[in-house]
Protein backbone atom coordinates (compact mmCIF):
# COMPACT_ATOMS: atom_id res chain seq x y z
CA UNK A 1 0.00 0.00 0.00
CA UNK A 2 1.01 3.59 -0.45
CA UNK A 3 1.63 5.97 2.44
CA UNK A 4 1.92 9.46 1.01
CA UNK A 5 2.66 11.08 4.39
CA UNK A 6 5.90 9.13 4.80
CA UNK A 7 7.81 11.12 2.16
CA UNK A 8 8.14 14.54 3.84
CA UNK A 9 9.03 12.79 7.04
CA UNK A 10 12.04 11.22 5.33
CA UNK A 11 13.32 14.41 3.72
CA UNK A 12 13.14 16.16 7.06
CA UNK A 13 15.22 13.46 8.64
CA UNK A 14 17.72 13.63 5.82
CA UNK A 15 18.36 17.35 6.14
CA UNK A 16 18.86 17.24 9.90
CA UNK A 17 22.67 16.66 9.63
CA UNK A 18 22.84 19.58 7.21
CA UNK A 19 21.09 21.81 9.71
CA UNK A 20 23.44 20.64 12.42
CA UNK A 21 26.45 21.57 10.34
CA UNK A 22 24.97 24.92 9.36
CA UNK A 23 24.23 25.69 13.00
CA UNK A 24 27.77 24.81 13.99
CA UNK A 25 29.15 27.06 11.25
CA UNK A 26 26.85 29.83 12.36
CA UNK A 27 27.99 29.56 15.96
CA UNK A 28 31.62 29.44 14.85
CA UNK A 29 31.33 32.64 12.84
CA UNK A 30 29.39 34.35 15.60
CA UNK A 31 31.95 33.56 18.27
CA UNK A 32 35.27 33.48 16.41
CA UNK A 33 34.76 36.45 14.13
CA UNK A 34 34.47 40.01 15.21
CA UNK A 35 32.14 42.21 13.24
CA UNK A 36 34.26 44.42 11.04
CA UNK A 37 33.48 48.07 10.74
CA UNK A 38 33.68 49.48 7.25
CA UNK A 39 36.07 52.37 7.26
CA UNK A 40 35.65 55.57 5.27
CA UNK A 41 38.91 55.03 3.41
CA UNK A 42 41.46 52.31 2.87
CA UNK A 43 44.34 52.16 5.34
CA UNK A 44 47.05 49.54 5.21
CA UNK A 45 48.91 49.45 8.54
CA UNK A 46 52.60 48.54 8.60
CA UNK A 47 53.69 44.99 9.31
CA UNK A 48 55.58 44.36 12.53
CA UNK A 49 56.88 41.55 14.70
CA UNK A 50 55.15 42.99 17.74
CA UNK A 51 53.40 40.42 19.89
CA UNK A 52 51.19 42.88 21.71
CA UNK A 53 47.55 42.45 20.96
CA UNK A 54 45.42 45.32 19.84
CA UNK A 55 43.16 46.65 22.58
CA UNK A 56 39.72 46.76 21.00
CA UNK A 57 38.27 49.18 23.54
CA UNK A 58 40.65 51.98 22.67
CA UNK A 59 39.75 54.92 20.48
CA UNK A 60 40.92 54.20 16.94
CA UNK A 61 42.13 57.01 14.80
CA UNK A 62 42.65 56.52 11.09
CA UNK A 63 45.38 58.25 9.16
CA UNK A 64 45.28 57.83 5.40
CA UNK A 65 47.95 58.43 2.80
CA UNK A 66 46.35 61.50 1.31
CA UNK A 67 46.23 63.47 4.54
CA UNK A 68 42.77 62.41 5.59
CA UNK A 69 41.94 61.46 9.15
CA UNK A 70 38.97 59.67 10.59
CA UNK A 71 37.61 59.17 14.07
CA UNK A 72 34.66 56.86 14.61
CA UNK A 73 33.81 56.54 10.92
CA UNK A 74 33.88 60.26 10.31
CA UNK A 75 36.40 61.82 7.96
CA UNK A 76 38.01 64.89 9.48
CA UNK A 77 40.91 67.23 8.88
CA UNK A 78 43.98 67.21 11.06
CA UNK A 79 42.87 70.16 13.17
CA UNK A 80 39.39 68.73 13.66
CA UNK A 81 40.87 65.41 14.69
CA UNK A 82 43.09 66.98 17.30
CA UNK A 83 40.18 68.98 18.63
CA UNK A 84 38.02 65.87 18.79
CA UNK A 85 40.70 64.02 20.71
CA UNK A 86 41.18 66.93 23.06
CA UNK A 87 37.52 67.07 24.03
CA UNK A 88 37.51 63.32 24.46
CA UNK A 89 40.55 63.49 26.73
CA UNK A 90 38.89 66.19 28.81
CA UNK A 91 35.86 63.98 29.32
CA UNK A 92 37.79 60.78 29.92
CA UNK A 93 41.43 61.43 30.75
CA UNK A 94 42.31 57.74 30.67
CA UNK A 95 41.31 57.25 27.04
CA UNK A 96 43.74 55.04 25.21
CA UNK A 97 44.26 55.98 21.61
CA UNK A 98 45.24 53.60 18.83
CA UNK A 99 46.57 55.13 15.68
CA UNK A 100 45.85 53.22 12.50
CA UNK A 101 48.26 54.80 10.09
CA UNK A 102 49.14 53.69 6.60
CA UNK A 103 52.54 52.05 6.23
CA UNK A 104 53.32 54.17 3.18
CA UNK A 105 52.98 57.49 4.96
CA UNK A 106 56.12 59.58 5.39
CA UNK A 107 57.40 58.66 8.82
CA UNK A 108 57.97 62.25 9.77
CA UNK A 109 54.32 63.02 9.29
CA UNK A 110 53.45 60.27 11.73
CA UNK A 111 56.02 61.49 14.25
CA UNK A 112 54.76 65.04 14.00
CA UNK A 113 51.17 63.95 14.44
CA UNK A 114 52.13 61.70 17.34
CA UNK A 115 53.73 64.64 19.07
CA UNK A 116 50.66 66.76 18.45
CA UNK A 117 48.53 64.02 20.00
CA UNK A 118 50.69 63.87 23.11
CA UNK A 119 50.40 67.62 23.38
CA UNK A 120 46.60 67.34 23.52
CA UNK A 121 47.00 65.21 26.64
CA UNK A 122 46.89 61.66 25.31
CA UNK A 123 48.70 59.41 27.75
CA UNK A 124 48.79 56.08 26.01
CA UNK A 125 49.18 55.99 22.28
CA UNK A 126 49.74 52.85 20.27
CA UNK A 127 50.28 52.22 16.60
CA UNK A 128 48.18 49.52 15.01
CA UNK A 129 50.17 47.01 13.00
CA UNK A 130 49.45 43.80 11.24
CA UNK A 131 51.38 40.60 11.93
CA UNK A 132 54.38 40.31 9.64
CA UNK A 133 53.72 36.83 8.30
CA UNK A 134 50.39 37.47 6.72
CA UNK B 1 -1.34 -3.26 5.38
CA UNK B 2 2.19 -4.55 5.80
CA UNK B 3 2.37 -4.67 9.58
CA UNK B 4 -0.40 -6.85 10.89
CA UNK B 5 -1.51 -5.67 14.34
CA UNK B 6 0.59 -2.97 15.81
CA UNK B 7 0.70 -0.82 12.74
CA UNK B 8 -2.35 1.38 13.34
CA UNK B 9 -1.29 2.17 16.90
CA UNK B 10 2.28 2.98 15.80
CA UNK B 11 1.08 5.22 13.01
CA UNK B 12 -1.24 7.10 15.32
CA UNK B 13 1.58 7.59 17.78
CA UNK B 14 3.92 8.89 15.08
CA UNK B 15 1.36 11.33 13.83
CA UNK B 16 0.67 12.61 17.30
CA UNK B 17 4.36 13.14 17.83
CA UNK B 18 4.93 14.86 14.50
CA UNK B 19 2.12 17.33 14.73
CA UNK B 20 3.76 19.96 16.99
CA UNK B 21 7.01 19.88 14.94
CA UNK B 22 7.18 23.08 12.92
CA UNK B 23 8.30 22.96 9.35
CA UNK B 24 12.05 23.06 9.10
CA UNK B 25 12.41 24.81 5.76
CA UNK B 26 11.83 28.42 6.94
CA UNK B 27 14.10 27.79 9.88
CA UNK B 28 16.88 26.65 7.56
CA UNK B 29 16.33 29.70 5.38
CA UNK B 30 16.76 32.02 8.32
CA UNK B 31 19.79 30.14 9.62
CA UNK B 32 21.40 30.25 6.20
CA UNK B 33 20.82 33.97 5.94
CA UNK B 34 22.34 34.47 9.40
CA UNK B 35 25.28 32.29 8.42
CA UNK B 36 25.95 34.24 5.25
CA UNK B 37 25.66 37.50 7.19
CA UNK B 38 28.19 36.47 9.80
CA UNK B 39 30.53 35.07 7.17
CA UNK B 40 30.53 38.32 5.26
CA UNK B 41 30.51 40.71 8.17
CA UNK B 42 33.11 39.17 10.44
CA UNK B 43 36.82 39.66 10.13
CA UNK B 44 39.48 37.35 11.44
CA UNK B 45 42.40 39.76 11.24
CA UNK B 46 44.31 39.75 14.49
CA UNK B 47 45.76 43.19 14.84
CA UNK B 48 48.91 43.91 16.78
CA UNK B 49 50.05 47.18 18.21
CA UNK B 50 53.22 48.82 19.36
CA UNK B 51 53.80 51.70 21.66
CA UNK B 52 54.58 55.10 20.18
CA UNK B 53 56.65 57.46 22.22
CA UNK B 54 58.00 60.80 21.19
CA UNK B 55 60.35 63.10 22.96
CA UNK B 56 59.31 66.69 23.20
CA UNK B 57 61.12 69.02 20.85
CA UNK B 58 62.64 71.30 23.41
CA UNK B 59 63.50 68.60 25.93
CA UNK B 60 67.13 69.20 26.85
CA UNK B 61 69.37 66.17 27.09
CA UNK B 62 71.58 65.98 30.15
CA UNK B 63 74.78 67.78 29.23
CA UNK B 64 77.21 65.01 30.10
CA UNK B 65 75.46 62.47 27.87
CA UNK B 66 76.09 62.13 24.21
CA UNK B 67 72.69 61.69 22.61
CA UNK B 68 71.87 58.36 21.05
CA UNK B 69 70.20 59.37 17.81
CA UNK B 70 69.50 56.85 15.09
CA UNK B 71 68.71 58.40 11.75
CA UNK B 72 66.66 56.14 9.52
CA UNK B 73 66.74 56.83 5.83
CA UNK B 74 65.37 54.62 3.12
CA UNK B 75 68.42 52.38 2.79
CA UNK B 76 70.84 53.29 5.52
CA UNK B 77 71.06 53.79 9.24
CA UNK B 78 73.15 56.40 10.94
CA UNK B 79 74.08 56.52 14.59
CA UNK B 80 74.90 60.07 15.59
CA UNK B 81 75.84 60.76 11.98
CA UNK B 82 77.94 57.67 11.22
CA UNK B 83 76.63 54.96 8.94
CA UNK B 84 76.01 51.70 10.78
CA UNK B 85 74.44 48.32 10.10
CA UNK B 86 71.39 47.16 11.99
CA UNK B 87 73.32 44.42 13.81
CA UNK B 88 76.00 46.81 14.97
CA UNK B 89 73.34 49.30 15.97
CA UNK B 90 71.59 46.73 18.14
CA UNK B 91 74.88 45.83 19.83
CA UNK B 92 75.68 49.48 20.45
CA UNK B 93 72.21 50.18 21.75
CA UNK B 94 72.48 47.30 24.20
CA UNK B 95 75.90 48.44 25.39
CA UNK B 96 75.04 52.09 25.75
CA UNK B 97 75.75 53.81 29.05
CA UNK B 98 73.65 54.53 31.05
CA UNK B 99 71.31 51.73 30.09
CA UNK B 100 68.18 53.83 30.52
CA UNK B 101 69.33 56.49 28.12
CA UNK B 102 66.58 56.98 25.55
CA UNK B 103 67.27 55.87 22.01
CA UNK B 104 66.01 58.49 19.62
CA UNK B 105 64.79 57.37 16.24
CA UNK B 106 64.79 60.09 13.66
CA UNK B 107 63.34 59.22 10.28
CA UNK B 108 64.62 61.25 7.38
CA UNK B 109 62.34 62.75 4.80
CA UNK B 110 62.20 59.76 2.45
CA UNK B 111 61.43 57.22 5.19
CA UNK B 112 58.03 55.59 5.19
CA UNK B 113 56.22 54.46 8.31
CA UNK B 114 56.91 50.85 7.38
CA UNK B 115 60.67 51.43 7.37
CA UNK B 116 60.57 53.13 10.73
CA UNK B 117 58.40 50.40 12.24
CA UNK B 118 60.88 47.74 11.10
CA UNK B 119 63.74 49.42 12.95
CA UNK B 120 61.52 50.04 15.97
CA UNK B 121 60.65 46.36 15.92
CA UNK B 122 64.23 45.17 15.67
CA UNK B 123 65.33 47.37 18.55
CA UNK B 124 62.46 46.54 20.86
CA UNK B 125 62.85 42.82 20.07
CA UNK B 126 66.46 43.17 21.20
CA UNK B 127 65.23 44.59 24.49
CA UNK B 128 66.35 48.15 23.93
CA UNK B 129 64.06 50.13 26.13
CA UNK B 130 63.12 53.70 26.00
CA UNK B 131 62.64 54.19 22.27
CA UNK B 132 61.57 57.66 21.34
CA UNK B 133 60.66 59.09 17.98
CA UNK B 134 62.14 62.38 16.96
CA UNK B 135 61.07 64.44 14.04
CA UNK B 136 63.59 65.47 11.43
CA UNK B 137 63.83 69.24 11.98
CA UNK B 138 64.45 69.84 8.30
CA UNK B 139 61.40 67.92 7.15
CA UNK B 140 58.65 69.75 5.33
CA UNK B 141 55.51 68.10 4.06
CA UNK B 142 56.06 67.48 0.38
CA UNK B 143 53.82 69.81 -1.62
CA UNK B 144 53.50 67.30 -4.45
CA UNK B 145 51.71 64.77 -2.29
CA UNK B 146 48.17 65.85 -2.86
CA UNK B 147 47.46 67.33 0.51
CA UNK B 148 50.15 68.76 2.72
CA UNK B 149 50.76 66.80 5.85
CA UNK B 150 49.97 69.48 8.34
CA UNK B 151 46.90 71.09 6.92
CA UNK B 152 45.15 68.58 4.76
CA UNK B 153 42.44 69.89 2.53
CA UNK B 154 39.00 68.52 3.02
CA UNK B 155 38.81 67.18 -0.49
CA UNK B 156 41.14 64.52 -1.71
CA UNK B 157 43.27 65.92 -4.50
CA UNK B 158 44.42 62.65 -5.96
CA UNK B 159 45.92 59.44 -4.77
CA UNK B 160 49.47 59.25 -3.65
CA UNK B 161 51.64 56.60 -5.27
Amino acid sequence: MHFPERRPDHTEERILPLINVVFLLLIFFMIAGSLSVTEPFEVEPPASQSQDRHEPDSLTLLMGTDGRFAVANETLTRAQTLQRIETRIEEQPQTRVTLKADGRLPANRLVRFTRALYETGVEKLRLLTRPADS
Amino acid sequence: MQAPFSAPAKLAGKQARRKPVISLTPLIDVVFILLVFFMLASSFMDWRSLSLDTSAAGEPAPAEQTPFVVQISKESLRLNGDAITLEALIDKARARQPADQPVHLQPSSDTRVQGMVSILDALSAAGVQPLKLVEDPGWRPAPAQGASGDSPQGSATGAEP
